[in-house]
């Protein structure tokens, strides 16, 4: 039970470190993306079109995966006056459900985004005409890593261990 | 109501109170509400990707690094070097001091949290060095905060000009003239409390150490002009500026400045991006709430009850500030906005008001919610600041908070404030 424990938390503490080099790339091709777009339209003299296609792509991803890392490393925000009041005991009781119904949500968006992958299999993003599936598996991806949090730390939490 | 739109609003808020987080407690009601209604759940996950999927929003990573670089940069420490140099001999300069730099920061960043945190850091114990109360110094850090989203470029305002659908540019211009006025009148409030509590004047600035200071911050002066310049010139999107500003900040910053180091690069863009998911992500997810409450046509209904309660504009504009600055206190204002954007719209529409006036209401209002517990985020970084209690520093608050309030009369009863400048240089 503890090695499985412990397996959890190293593959949850290393998809973060991978996520968070991964959003600081979308991040550099997002605003370099936008940086060629304004300087072909002034510099060359040719308006592009793919920079506004591609920056909406790398939007979505960015936003879904470093959404999952705030699971993890709880920086979502969230109101604090009543579990504050509670004994510790309740607290911890409280945490728990809120990290469970954490991973069923991230556990829903899985289904429901594999659904939208297989609705959309067909369609084409309208200027680059690129899979719609490069953007729409943003959901499952992302449903996939919150589950994985979410459950990493209910199982941290039921051994009493600090958040990192 | 239907059950579905009952369980939507009153799970989200039991949801809420038990401290699941915002998006969360958004997501799971919204999930439960498509469950209750028959509707396929695919719903959720399209909405989540749709709510990304907006040009205009990417000026959110864009602003918030670019204000990160900046302030990481040394541009910031040189805009509060110039404001001290104007304002210090004042009674009360100090207080200024914070003010000032407060408004050359807010050209900087849209977020009032950012703003809190650069001016605070610095100005929390230099006031208290000169006899100012802590909890003074404190609260006036987190008053002057949503300056940084009043004054433009102002995150909430890209997203109210998404979701009303309306012109970012001149809603970005509708914040200028309350952003001065707001300004303006801390500046007042600690004029009269420095004078009252008799702290001593700092010695008057020389003209040539003002100078010196104006031309040693020349590029972080030049920052508002290259980035507010090249929207109002027609060069830039808004979004187009903010990548601009991110490329300015990191040539200031690396080049010019030498503030930032090429090893703290990584950090500081994953930090960004991760206030950005904070946003983001509760603005996705409240995009599928949003949907479900226009499905079961909830706004009409609230809009229809509204105006059956009271026909008069004044009354309900009253009751609009209140309702406003109390969901502003316990929700987060950018999720508000996205989940009742359609309400607000449709009842300005009833009441006649111009959309460009209307999103300053929000977004003010919601800017106050940003300094008043128990959900104010700039509250909370003057609290981690300073180490004071939420409950001391909102005591210190009151005359602030009392300029915002006189601050919302004007923007909602007198439409010049906000239609001026938009109609004056835009048109």
């Amino acid at each position: 039970m503890t090695t499985g424990t412990n397996i959890l938390e190293k593959i949850s503490a290393l998809v973060a470190r991978l996520t968070g080099i991964i959003v600081v790339f979308l991040c550099l091709g997002l605003v370099g993306s936008l940086l060629i777009s304004v300087f072909f339209r002034y510099a060359v003299g040719q308006a592009l079109s793919w920079p506004e296609e591609i920056s909406l792509i790398l939007f979505t991803w960015l936003v879904l995966l470093a959404g999952s890392l705030g699971v993890r490393e709880e920086f979502h925000v969230k109101l604090t006056v009543f579990s504050s009041c509670l004994p510790h005991l309740y607290r911890r009781i409280l945490e728990m459900i809120i990290k469970g119904l954490t991973a069923l949500f991230g556990l829903i968006l899985v289904y429901s985004g594999i659904d939208l992958v297989q609705r959309t299999a067909e369609h084409l993003t309208p200027t680059l005409r690129l899979p719609l599936d490069w953007v729409n598996y943003a959901a499952s991806v992302c449903g996939i890593l919150i589950f994985l949090h979410a459950a990493a730390a209910l199982v941290r939490s039921d051994k009493g261990g600090a958040n990192p | 109501m239907s059950m579905a739109s009952w369980v939507l609003t009153l799970g989200f808020l039991f949801l809420l109170a038990i401290g699941v987080p915002i998006a969360f407690a958004i997501g799971i009601s919204s999930i439960v509400a498509l469950l209750l209604l028959d509707i396929d759940v695919v719903v959720a996950a399209q909405r989540i990707i749709s709510g990304t999927q907006s040009f205009p929003l990417l000026a959110i990573p864009g602003f918030i690094l670019a204000g990160d670089l900046m302030s990481h940069g040394g541009l910031s420490a040189r805009l509060m070097r110039v404001a001290d140099h104007i304002v210090r001999h004042v009674t009360g300069g100090l207080g200024m001091v914070s003010v000032l730099s407060s408004m050359f920061f807010a050209c900087l960043s849209g977020s009032a949290p950012a703003t809190t945190a650069t001016i605070g850091k610095i100005m929390i114990p230099e006031m208290e060095k000169r006899g100012y109360t802590k909890r003074f110094a404190t609260s006036l850090a987190v008053s002057v905060g949503p300056l940084g989203q009043i004054i433009p470029p102002s995150i909430p305002f890209i997203v109210w000009g998404v979701i009303a659908e309306k012109s970012i540019s001149k809603l970005f211009l509708a914040g200028v003239v309350p952003g001065i006025i707001d300004g303006i009148a801390y500046m007042c409030v600690c004029f009269f409390l420095a004078q009252r509590a008799g702290i001593g004047k700092l010695p008057r600035a020389s003209i040539k150490e003002l100078l010196t200071s104006i031309y040693e911050g020349k590029w972080a002066l030049f920052a508002p002009v290259l980035i507010l310049g090249g929207i109002y010139g027609g060069i830039f999107t808004p979004t187009e500026a903010s990548v601009v500003a991110v490329a300015y900040g990191l040539f200031t910053g690396l080049v010019i400045y030498g503030g930032v180091k090429v090893r703290e690069l990584f950090e500081i863009f994953l930090g960004a991006m991760k206030t950005t998911a904070i946003v983001m992500f509760i603005i996705a997810v409240a995009s599928v709430f949003g949907w479900l409450l226009a499905y079961e046509r909830v706004p009409d209904k609230i809009v229809g009850f509204i105006l059956s309660v009271s026909g008069n504009k004044i009354v309900i504009l009253l009751l609009l500030n209140l309702t406003l600055l109390l969901i502003g206190a316990v929700m987060d204002n950018l999720a508000v906005m996205v989940i009742l954007g359609g309400l607000l719209i449709k009842l300005g529409t009833q009441l006649g008001i111009d959309p460009i006036q209307l999103g300053p209401i929000v977004v003010i209002n919601f800017a106050v919610g940003m300094e008043t517990p128990p959900l104010g985020y700039s509250l909370f970084v003057g609290s981690a600041i300073s180490g004071l209690s939420i409950e001391e520093i909102s005591r210190g608050m009151l005359p602030f908070f009392l300029v915002d309030v006189g601050m919302l009369m004007l923007v909602s009863f007198v439409p010049w404030v906000t239609l001026w400048l938009p109609n004056l240089i835009v048109g």
